[in-house]
């Protein structure tokens, strides 16, 4: 009796089967990278639903562009890239809704550090997906993936200050959010 | 804190649903088609675009004269009855006029040998014309071969020139028919026929005399076939060959003679077309010159091109003398009686079809090509709460988006104009009109959407006093009306929305068809521009029957964007036709055509709100048409 194993595959022979239009390369990559990419995309959407669109349309991407992947950094890193890509211009469709756009100046106000390590990853995450999208996409450009504001400035294509000012807001209401859900736990615990 | 969110949600993973890989894989496959599509699309282009270049092309570069031949030459044909037959007795005149051998050319073998000019005079009487060379190896050889193949050399460059030598030769005829001139024992076929040969260098009567030296009885028939080739020498040579011909032709010998002189003349009189394209039959004829016998056949002769005359290089050939015979010799030419009334009524058919009246109904399925896109958030302010139940508004809202884009299909549209259409040629006509179309593509839809409104003063402010008729997922989105925290969704059974467009339009065809008398194809590519007057979206709940009626001018004023309005007004469009018509009448005629049409532009204007992602519509269907051309 023959014992059929599953041939582990090489990121290069993936890539090789992607560029190829092999349709399990491509699910086999989809595979990898779904679970990480949904977490990205959860971070600048709104809903789930959102976030699948979002990561729907990063996945075509992915594929209809992977024969230009020279190999110089990690496939896990140019298919974030372009995942933060795909849901900043989702975002930038999204932008026109929001609210009157507010002045650009600093607002930088010398509080109390929050503490946010009694949170779970799940209830930062819903924190930071209330934010407004122009917020939420500088916080998450800035202090998770960890981009300057010159890059962000650049992505964005707003001025650098502007990037600032908006993560300083962003921050600031994530504390007040934080304040807010601790005021109401206490007074349901008294 | 910028730490604590790294930490935390740097590696957040979250599982995707089940069906993402499906959509993905779905979204590869229609990428992959639409790559496919497009190829064909663009290969179908050019095969249509070299198909209607083939087409111009072959109208323009062949000339219409040779089909006019062509058609001739095929009437001539199928009118041509067996008679009785001619003898040695000469016929009246008047019958003489009617009868022709049995082929043009008589090319048997011993008529043949016999008849053709052995010597180089023959190719010096050639020389000079574009047919030296043939008329060369017909010299040499002496085969029926020769005869046949020089017959099939004939092109439609010399159909007139042969026309003006047929011509000449009718008129020879009667002088011929008077006796006692048989002196020369040749028959005046021959001079006549190699006068026409004869080189504007060298003088008619000359190569005349020498033919006639060498000339047998038999040459007659010869003697018509190669004139016949040499016809493509220049008008003045014809124009001499006409002169030595009446002058020959006074040397008429016996009446024995005479009878193969009116058959070689009658030969000549035929269209020669007509028997380069039967060469087998020339062979087989029965035509004996030796024996002075012709099998003779009615035939109706058509009229003949008499402007041949009025040709303006015909005086400088004649060098002053005139081109006319004699007036008793014009007296006698035998004229078809119908002839005038024939190019009358030819000239009266072409002028009369030239506009073309028409009425057409047409009924299509249109693709209205609309694709709607969420670009509605959440309200960030509000409560946590409040933010979970907006969520799941806008889940829905966006499911009712998916299903709008899925589930539309094109819906029955019809149609009709009034045409007219100007015949620019025989087979190219330039169309245009007015026509009205109302479009239609429908929606199967499980949503409807209901806001409520909500006053803000007096007693009972902030309670909903007011709930507008709900909104069909188009509306709600053209309009940007929803609002995640006020709308309400209804989860409804499957309801029918229809989306119905009515537009007028000016299209302007460029159309080919062919030249068939009962049946004809045709084929057409053009442009329309169409105007929008209303575009109107109507639902048919099953248990609560209403209807929302909105045209594009209330759906404006209702869009919280009033600047952008939701449907486009000019809708440009491209369309190709093709189809068989029936000729009822003189004037009446009953068309049927496939027809489609790809519009320019899409159809929602309003970007913003409906997202991006439009297709231009398109629609392709069927169209009939009754059209009377004056």
């Amino acid at each position: 009796m023959r014992i059929f194993r599953k041939k582990s595959v090489s990121e290069a022979e993936m890539i090789q089967g992607c560029a190829a239009g092999n349709r399990e390369m491509q699910k086999l990559l989809y595979e990898r990278f779904a679970a990480t990419m949904k977490g990205v995309c959860l971070r600048y959407s709104k809903t789930s639903f959102e976030a699948e669109d979002i990561m729907h349309d990063a996945f075509l991407k992915v594929f209809k562009n992977i024969d230009k992947f020279k190999g110089d950094c990690p496939l896990e890193g140019w298919v974030r890239r372009i995942t933060i890509n795909t849901a900043l211009s989702h975002l930038r469709s999204r932008l026109h809704k929001t609210e009157a756009s507010e002045t650009d100046e600093l607002v930088e106000i010398a509080e109390p550090e929050t503490a946010f390590s009694t949170f779970a990853a799940e209830e930062l995450m819903e924190l930071v997906r209330s934010l407004q999208p122009k917020y939420q996409a500088v916080f998450n450009l800035f202090a998770i993936e960890g981009y300057s504001y010159k890059e962000i400035s650049e992505m964005l294509n707003v001025p650098e200050v502007t990037c600032r000012s908006h993560y300083l807001r962003a921050r600031n209401m994530l504390r007040e959010m934080v304040e807010k859900s601790n005021k109401i736990y206490h007074e349901k615990i008294s | 804190m910028q730490a604590e969110f790294r930490q935390k949600l740097g590696n957040y993973q979250a599982a995707p649903t089940d069906n993402l890989w499906d959509k993905i894989e779905l979204s590869l496959d229609k990428e992959e088609a639409l790559v496919y599509k497009n190829r064909f699309r663009v290969y179908s282009r050019l095969a249509a675009a070299c198909l209607l270049l083939l087409l111009a092309f072959s109208a323009v570069l062949i000339p219409k004269e040779l089909r006019h031949l062509q058609e001739e030459s095929a009437e001539m044909a199928t009118t041509q009855k067996p008679a009785a037959n001619g003898n040695s007795n000469a016929p009246a005149p008047q019958q003489t006029e009617n009868m022709v051998p049995e082929t043009a050319i008589a090319s048997s073998p011993k008529t043949s040998e016999n008849a053709l000019l052995p010597s180089e005079k023959t190719a010096r009487a050639y020389s000079g014309t574009e047919s030296a060379e043939t008329a060369k190896q017909l010299a040499l050889n002496t085969g029926t071969a020769q005869n046949a193949n020089a017959e099939n050399e004939f092109t439609s460059k010399n159909a007139a020139a042969e026309k003006t030598v047929a011509f000449n030769a009718t008129k020879v005829r009667p002088q011929a028919s008077q006796p006692g001139n048989a002196a020369s024992g040749a028959p005046q076929n021959a001079m006549l026929s190699a006068a026409k040969t004869a080189p504007a260098g060298i003088p008619a009567s000359e190569t005349v005399a020498k033919v006639t030296e060498i000339s047998t009885p038999e040459v007659t028939i010869a003697a018509i076939s190669e004139p016949i080739n040499a016809t493509r020498s220049a008008a003045p040579e014809t124009a001499n060959a006409h002169q030595e011909s009446a002058a020959a032709s006074k040397t008429a010998p016996s009446p024995t003679t005479l009878t193969a002189q009116h058959a070689s003349v009658a030969a000549a009189f035929q269209n020669p077309m007509t028997t380069a394209e039967a060469p087998g039959v020339s062979k087989a004829s029965t035509f004996t010159s030796q024996n002075h016998s012709v099998s003779l056949k009615k035939a109706k002769f058509k009229p003949l091109p008499f402007l041949k005359l009025n040709n303006p290089e015909l005086p400088k050939a004649e060098q002053g003398k005139s081109i006319l015979p004699d007036s008793n010799l014009l007296a006698t030419i035998p004229v078809p009686e119908n002839l005038t009334e024939t190019e009358t009524k030819e000239k009266k058919t072409s002028q009369s079809g030239k506009w073309l009246l028409a009425l057409a109904y047409s009924g299509s399925r249109f693709e209205a090509g609309m694709r709607l896109a969420n670009q509605v958030v959440a309200q960030p302010n509000a409560s946590l709460i409040s933010q979970q139940q907006q969520a799941e508004n806008i889940a829905q809202y966006e499911e009712a988006i998916r299903e709008f884009n899925q589930e539309t299909r094109p819906g029955y549209s019809q149609g009709g104009a009034l045409q007219v259409a100007y015949k620019l040629t025989k087979n190219w006509l330039l169309q245009s009109g007015f026509r009205y179309f109302r479009n239609q593509a429908q929606t199967a839809s499980h949503y409807a959407f209901s806001t409520r409104e909500v006053t803000n003063t007096g007693i009972g402010s902030g309670l909903p006093t007011q709930q507008h008729a709900p909104q069909t997922v188009l509306e709600t989105v053209l309009e940007n009306s929803f609002d995640p925290d006020k709308t309400q969704i209804l989860n409804t059974p499957e309801n029918k929305t229809s989306y119905v467009f009515q537009q007028i339009g000016v299209p302007v065809n460029l159309r080919y068809q062919t030249n068939g008398k009962t049946l004809y194809y045709f084929g057409a590519a053009g442009f329309t521009m169409n105007l929008l007057t209303t575009a109107a979206i109507e639902t048919k709940h099953e248990q609560t029957v209403y209807t929302n009626s909105r045209t594009k001018d209330e759906a404006a004023t209702m869009s919280s964007a009033p600047q952008e309005q939701a449907f486009r007004n000019w809708l440009p469009a491209v369309g190709l036709q093709t189809g068989v018509g029936y000729q009822l009448s003189q004037h009446w005629q009953l068309e049927m055509a496939l027809e489609g049409e790809q519009y320019l532009k899409p159809l929602i204007q309003a970007e913003r709100t409906a997202g991006a992602k439009q297709k231009n519509p398109r629609s392709v269907g069927a169209s009939l048409k009754l059209g009377y051309s004056f």
